[in-house]
């Protein structure tokens, strides 16, 4: 405990630094007067910068999800050039663990480049969290080393590969750099679903609960203070270990828009919800992935910025379904922590939370409704909720269609509106198809929007034979802006498949990978949105 | 009748020719649908009723006809695009031709022979007599049933088979098929490593007559959906047939069922065992021996490979190198021999010690995962590289290998290092090339995966097992690839 607590004053020292205006004195270089040339030559001129392959893991050993021989996580989502990341390790046992940084793109098709080496810094092994009120697991441990961001790192998505000077066994931690710069494509990636899903250490996602409570509930509280466990569900990515689902569904994204030289900045799902403003400095904003998890306020800040003459597309799928809230850190009541176990003592139950939680904002996530308040069918399913609200915004009025049951299946995308604009160039008549493309979720119900139409549309059959029926669509926004849901999870396997990435297969349905109409669809919208 | 319609490839190219066979060849409209798309297992997981097939052979020539034999769970119309791997721009291959639509309906799963063997008698669905201009190649058969309506899914697998030729190419491509079947467990238990006597015994006969089912290992090697009716060409051989095709080698392909004379291989420069290439017959040792000590170049660009004796026999219907069976050990009277005979045995056939063939043997663990790192980095095979001594390729080595290199004059380790079984076991695994008498070269990768560093091609997917994975592409390998072909005589 007393470790603990030395190291809370030591990160709360750093966090004083930064509060206390250092991160607005070293705003990047990046955005300030940079004329539309300069801007989008930040993206080509980083990728003609020498890539490799080696950002991949070769050695992973996954324990119930978990590396627990090496495996860390970062104090924040996101961080901006000039503040500074505190990074968390762990080891079974005594050893150096290295970092080695990469920033993730196309770097002539390697993929990512190598930025710095960190450490080797001493590691020892750390506590996993007792178990406290809500099932939540919490890491509370030392910081192995902070890392100020150096001007020079671009924004976009960093990975941090951990080896170690005892065994051969990697993991990676994870981290958004993020800046103020005007760009024409923001790239949010969907880090509140990564946690959603993460089962560190083993059965502690927002979808394991205590039974008989049913787990689509608020009753499961997720923290971002821990690893990113192995993905445990459709695709088998030892890559995961570590880096929550951005190699999985995100990736193949941000590896095309790099490679085609778009100007994209990137952010977190923790940006959209803090910081309305930056939505505005950008053309069209990106949900990617499986995005499923926003506060009330993101749906808002990005709503309003829609209104306001934001694009936005949706290469996603079941987005939005659920409206999360989003608390700091908290503090747990370890009075009954029987040290040595690091679990409660016998007898105890689970560590409770003192009412006023006071550490880093915005690290614990828990539901608290459906965006949209449950459909009839799914409150005939009688396995969600409670909830104490259920008027919720619907989010098809965002995204223009939204989650339905049966959520998840598989399909081919087959064209409905061939004659739209979207799909100038491609050659595509009614019926043409993408085979398996939308997967393992997807969007259907469009909302009546004016202008709304639906461009793609078909049958989802899902592992247990259940048919859903999803809708992509596109609406124009009231100053000429444009709004696209491409109704699947897998939309970016369709632009690009990086090295190490694996093509999913789950609903017995699987996308075949790069398809240049789906580039030619994606560069169209992009194109419409004046980039 | 077959040798009047050898096709146009063969005669009297020079070099040129032959090599613009597969340039030309792959100029040809690619397409990626040829992947699987649909593909439902049953509950064993290993097979999908609800469409699949085999053919009839092994490989076949040009002018020969091949049956397709297809059984569907339920009565549905189906179809079958014939497709040929190769690169293609990419893609990947080539759609050949569209059959159908047929009236699929259920055929019986066989009752277990003697020796477990399964020997599906299916009805032909179709024959194709292979057209003169199909160049030699591996050829998918995808199966999709047409159900008619939109809302209802269709379903997909596949069948495969080599169309080989006789043209004397620059380089023979092996396909492991012998492996393939040995590993197959369809309908769901059935390979030759599940007999209840023991699972390294010669107990289990296996049947070519029969789909191939799911990888066997996919929850432990790779798990690739595109395996069900394709054996383990997708996942351990396409890479390398992508890179050949991709810079237009003069390759020409074959199953290791043809080998079991030397002819054809002795018409080419070099041969290729690929992948994973565990079962050969006897007659194949000694065809490969004989290609040697006539001069032909041999890449083993494989692992585990020529570990066990799989003699061939004749299907009920008497039609030649349709049933396999764990004949017995190669090895001689190495120790790991000795011990597999005594573990397993008796066996009938003993073969001869492969390292005298490949450089390297089958050691025990033969099974883990590690870095391919280089020692010899002067050796002319590492020229343009930029390989340095200690230099690794990440993960390459798995998830089976060779070692304990063999007393050949000359032989040089030019890669080595440890592997870890389970990740926990050490294991010194052993590259090696050597130069046969008549100044051609033996090299041996030493390990399963060494395609993967060649090529990605649409719907690949990288294997992890024993906790290890190799990274796909490296130039330094395709590099090391070019230089060991060109030594090779292709140009």
């Amino acid at each position: 405990m007393k470790k603990s607590k030395n190291k809370i004053s030591r990160r709360d020292v750093l966090k004083g630094a930064a509060h206390a205006g250092l991160a607005a004195a070293l705003l990047p270089l990046s955005g300030f007067s940079n004329t539309e040339q300069q801007k989008s030559g930040l993206i080509v001129t980083e990728n003609k910068k020498p890539g490799t392959t080696d950002w991949q893991l070769t050695f992973i050993k996954t324990e119930q999800f978990r590396s627990k021989l090496i495996e860390g996580y970062c104090s924040k989502t996101s961080v901006r050039a000039g503040e500074t990341l505190d990074i968390f390790l762990n080891a079974a046992s005594q050893t150096d663990i290295s970092i080695d940084i990469f920033r993730m793109g196309y770097y002539g098709g390697k993929g990512g480049r190598f930025v710095k080496k960190l450490g080797p810094f001493p590691v020892s092994p750390q506590f996993v969290p007792p178990i406290a009120e809500n099932r939540l697991r919490q890491c509370d441990w030392e910081s192995a080393t902070s890392i100020k961001i150096p001007q020079d790192w671009l924004s976009g998505v960093y990975l941090g590969k951990l080896s170690c000077s005892t065994h051969r066994y990697e993991s990676y931690i994870i981290f958004v750099v993020r800046d103020d710069r005007k760009a024409d494509v923001m790239f949010q990636t969907s880090d509140n679903t990564w946690q959603a899903y993460n089962k560190w250490p083993d059965t502690f996602s927002l979808y394991d609960s205590d039974p008989p409570q049913q787990s689509l509930s608020g009753r499961s509280w997720v923290s971002f203070n821990r690893p990113y466990a192995k993905y445990p569900q459709v695709v088998d990515q030892p890559l995961s270990q570590g880096s929550g689902e951005f190699l999985l569904w995100e990736y193949s994204l941000c590896f095309w828009l790099e490679q085609q030289g778009y100007d994209v900045t990137y952010c977190s799902n923790i940006d959209t919800h803090t910081d309305p403003a930056g939505l505005n400095r950008v053309k069209c904003f990106l949900s990617v992935g499986h995005d499923e998890y926003w506060t009330l306020q993101m749906f808002q800040n990005v709503k309003k910025a829609v209104d306001q003459g934001l694009s936005a597309a949706f290469l996603s799928g079941n987005s939005l379904m659920w409206v999360i809230d989003l608390k700091p850190e908290v503090d747990v009541d370890t009075a009954n922590l029987d040290v040595a176990s690091g679990l409660s003592k016998a007898g105890v139950g689970r560590l409770p939370l003192k009412p006023d939680a006071s550490g880093d904002p915005n690290r614990t996530i828990h539901r608290i409704g459906r965006f949209g308040g449950f459909s009839e069918v799914e409150k005939k399913l009688g396995i969600m909720g409670p909830f104490a609200k259920d008027d919720w915004p619907n989010e098809n009025t965002l995204i223009g269609a939204r989650t339905v049951y049966p959520f998840n299946g598989s399909a081919d995308w087959i064209v409905s509106k061939p004659d739209h604009w979207i799909f100038e160039g491609t050659g595509m008549r009614k019926g043409d198809r993408i085979p398996g493309l939308v997967g393992w979720e997807h969007h259907g119900d469009p909302a009546k929007i004016p202008g709304l139409e639906v461009v793609a549309e078909g049958t989802t059959t899902n592992g247990a034979e259940q048919k859903s029926h999803y809708t992509a669509t596109v609406y124009p926004g009231p100053k000429g802006n444009w709004v696209f849901n491409a109704a699947t999870i897998y939309w970016s396997f369709g632009l690009a498949v990086p090295p190490g990435v694996i093509t999913p297969n789950s609903h017995f349905g699987r996308p075949h990978g790069v398809d240049e109409r789906v580039q030619k669809i994606t560069a169209n919208f992009l194109k419409r949105c004046g980039i | 009748m077959a040798a009047a319609l050898v096709p146009l490839s063969g005669f009297s190219d020079v070099n040129q020719q032959k090599r613009g066979l597969i340039e030309a060849e792959n100029k040809k409209p690619g397409s990626t649908d040829w992947q699987l798309t649909r593909v439902r297992p049953d509950r064993d997981g290993q097979r999908c009723p609800s469409i699949e097939g085999y053919c009839s052979r092994q490989s076949v020539k040009a002018g020969e006809s091949i049956d397709i034999m297809v059984s569907t769970d339920q009565k549905v119309k189906f179809e079958i695009e014939i497709f040929r791997t190769g690169y293609y721009g990419g893609c990947g291959a080539r759609l050949m031709q569209k059959m159908g639509p047929y009236e699929g309906y259920s055929q019986p799963v066989p009752k277990p022979g003697l020796k477990s063997l399964h020997e599906c008698k299916w009805k032909p669905c179709t024959s194709i007599t292979i057209p003169d201009d199909w160049l030699s190649g591996v050829y998918l058969g995808r199966l999709t049933t047409l159900p008619g309506d939109e809302n209802v899914p269709y379903w997909q697998s596949y069948v495969i088979f080599i169309v080989r030729d006789d043209r004397p190419a620059d380089v023979l491509f092996q396909c492991s098929d012998n492996t393939w079947q040995a590993f197959n467990r369809w309908p769901n238990n059935y390979s030759v490593y599940t007999h209840p006597k023991g699972v390294e015994g010669p107990w289990a006969d296996v049947s070519f007559d029969r789909p191939y089912g799911r990888q066997s290992q996919y929850t432990g090697v790779v798990n690739d959906p595109l395996s069900f009716g394709s054996g383990e060409f997708l996942s351990l051989e396409q890479p390398l047939t992508y890179f050949l095709e991709q810079h237009g080698y003069d390759i020409s392909y074959c199953s290791n069922s043809d080998m079991i004379s030397p002819e054809r291989g002795l018409k080419c420069k070099s041969f290729i065992s690929v992948g994973h290439d565990e079962y050969w017959d006897i007659r194949q040792y000694n065809s490969v021996v004989k290609m040697r000590d006539e001069g032909v170049n041999l890449l083993f660009l494989s692992g585990n490979s020529v570990c066990w004796v799989s003699p061939f026999r004749a299907n009920s219907n008497g039609q030649e190198n349709r049933i396999i069976f764990r004949g017995g050990p190669y090895g001689a009277q190495n120790k790991y021999a000795v011990d597999r005979e005594n573990l397993n045995g008796p066996f009938p056939e003993r073969g001869p010690d492969e390292g005298f063939l490949m450089g390297v043997r089958n050691i025990d663990p033969i099974t883990g995962g590690g870095d391919w790192i280089i020692t010899k980095p002067e050796h002319w095979m590492f020229k343009d590289t930029g390989i340095k001594k200690g230099d690794r390729i990440p993960g390459l080595i798995g998830w089976e290998y060779m070692g304990e290199p063999a007393p050949i004059p000359g032989l040089e380790i030019v890669a080595e290092g440890t592997a870890w079984s389970g990740g926990v076991k050490p294991q010194r695994w052993a590259s090696t090339i050597y130069t046969a008498p008549k100044g051609n070269i033996v090299f041996s990768a030493s390990t399963i995966f060494w395609a993967q560093a060649l090529g990605m091609p649409p719907g690949h997917t990288l294997p992890w097992s024993h906790w290890s994975r190799p990274h796909g592409p490296d130039k330094r390998v395709q590099q090391i690839m070019h230089n060991l072909l060109r030594k090779s005589g292709a140009s």
